[in-house]
């Protein structure tokens, strides 16, 4: 595998998950890391992670849905590393769970807030400080390709995610800025198991749980992976010379969508 | 020196005359293969298989007409009782896209272009799949052409798309074997196929005139080497167990 080290990556939503992964695993091939999340202890514990290979890693606690506090949150980035090469838009989750017929109006627009206006805000605010040949890529979801039920605020953001990651690349490529989504599939992560933000599942746990099969709303042959799995998948997009691929969706889902 | 990351596996590709399945052909056997080749031109064929053999790699090499059911069929037979079961199956051979519009067609020559890029690999994939080992890998060559319609290409497109939904078929019919069939797009390659190239036939004079230059179609393309496309299709068949099946690796530099 290729080599990091100089390079600046910042995670969104990089306290526990994929992000917490991904953050780890780009460290691991030395690059300097930025963190954000809501949840301070969980940036500590990442922090120490990442510090742990030799990388200095810059947090803040942010609500991506809060422009001043993600402008502060970037400010405070650039004062430190000067500039950004990986941007990792992960922060995300889906927040209402109801049919469209019963959905809470407030939860559906906070899911679209969180998943793709704030993919846009962090976008917006780093793009004059991403290096040129730099990397942008956004954690999307097979949702945003398929719809399905009890989760339309979701869908409709995932699918915002990849029509805003297309447009990005055609905007662009003039500065070799690559731009992809990542599609995970299912992976053993808390918000995935639905968990109470009071009680967190290990992932050893959620693993065990779906050891045998997906859940329901699944096709069996789909497979729960470890989080460690996506963070590998998006340190080899990191790691694509430049003209590598833009516009494009790298997917570990085993449906097709 | 390190065990190559195809060490005691069987690897197929179709189309390996030249371009990017000449270029897999050699990546494969120097990462340890054995390797299967076909395609239509003997003459372009039987170098490629002189100098695989020549390092020390063990060869099967058939002159296959993809469209040929028959052809194929003695090929996939010949490959096993050479070979063994085979790993990695690459559906490579593709017919040039057609410049003609469909009301200036030649109906024929435009049936033979969309059987060769669809009915081909269909031939191909139900002539192997009797013999691939649990757990094999196939990729589907496919082209941004099969997925936004471009004016006179309708033959070619009509046959990428075609294949593009025989992919994800084929991995919704194969997860039980462990089998995974993804896409691969390589975006503008300097090869004979090249869009922008089509005026020449020598792969070493598109090569040295294009590889790495913009596209003068879309600027934001770049034409690239074969072995690069080569590359990423070994990283494809190089996933652990239980990686992605009927999803689409696109190496395009524009939105698909």
């Amino acid at each position: 595998m290729g080599n990091l080290s100089g390079k600046v990556a910042l995670v969104t939503g990089g306290g526990r998950g994929i992000g917490r992964s991904t953050a780890i695993a780009l460290a691991g091939a030395g690059a300097d890391l930025a963190v954000c999340s809501r949840t301070q202890a969980e940036l500590d514990e990442v922090a120490e992670q990442v510090k742990a290979t030799g990388s200095d890693c810059f947090t803040g606690v942010v609500d991506v849905t809060d422009r001043a506090a993600v402008e502060r949150f970037c400010a405070g980035l650039v004062d430190h590393y000067s500039r950004v090469d990986i941007l990792v838009n992960n922060a995300g989750g889906g927040l209402e769970r109801a049919v469209v017929a019963e959905a809470d109006p407030d939860l559906w627009r906070r899911t679209v807030e969180v998943n793709l206006f704030g993919t846009f805000l962090f976008t917006r605010t780093l793009l004059e400080h991403i290096s040129d040949g730099g990397k942008i890529i956004n954690v999307s979801s097979g949702m945003g390709l398929k719809a399905g039920m009890q989760a339309s605020a979701y869908n409709v953001a995932k699918a915002g995610v990849h029509i805003f990651t297309e447009c990005l690349a055609n905007e662009l490529w003039p500065r070799r800025i690559d731009i992809n989504n990542l599609v995970p599939g299912p992976v053993a992560t808390s918000t995935f198991n639905r968990d109470d933000p009071s009680a967190r599942t290990p992932t050893a746990d959620i693993l065990a749980r779906f050891a045998e099969a997906p859940p329901a709303h699944f096709p069996e042959f789909e497979r729960v992976k470890h989080p460690d799995e996506v963070g590998k998948l998006a340190l080899w997009m990191a790691l694509r010379p430049e003209g590598g691929p833009t516009g494009q969706t790298f997917s570990l889902a085993r449906r097709p969508l | 020196m390190a065990e190559g990351s195809l060490a005691r596996q069987v690897a197929v590709v179709t189309g390996a005359g030249r371009g990017v399945g000449r270029a897999m052909a050699r990546l494969f056997a120097a990462e340890g293969a054995d390797v299967a080749i076909c395609a239509r031109t003997a003459t372009q064929l039987e170098p490629v298989a002189e100098e695989l053999r020549a390092g020390g790699t063990k060869v099967v090499s058939q002159t296959v007409d993809i469209t040929e059911w028959e052809q194929v069929q003695a090929f996939a037979n010949e490959v096993a009782a050479q070979l063994g079961p085979v790993n990695v199956l690459i559906n490579n051979a593709a017919a040039g896209a057609d410049l003609d519009n469909i009301a200036d067609s030649d109906a024929p020559a435009w049936a033979k272009t969309a059987i060769t890029n669809v009915i081909g690999p269909y031939f191909v994939s139900r002539g192997f799949i009797p013999h691939l080992k649990d757990g094999a890998r196939i990729v589907n060559f496919g082209s941004g052409n099969g997925h936004v319609p471009v004016a006179r290409r309708s033959a070619y497109g009509v046959g990428r798309a075609g294949l593009s939904m025989l992919t994800k078929c084929m991995a919704l019919e194969l997860w039980e074997r462990g089998i995974e069939v993804n896409e691969f797009i390589p975006g503008p390659t300097a090869t004979v196929m090249l869009p922008w190239a089509m005026h020449l036939d020598d792969e070493d004079e598109i090569a040295r005139q294009f590889a790495d230059r913009p596209s003068p179609e879309n600027p934001s393309e770049r034409a690239k080497t074969p072995m690069e496309a080569a590359e990423h299709v070994l990283w494809m068949v190089t996933r652990p167990p239980g990686g992605p099946t009927g999803q689409l690796y696109s190496l395009m530099r524009r939105p698909v």
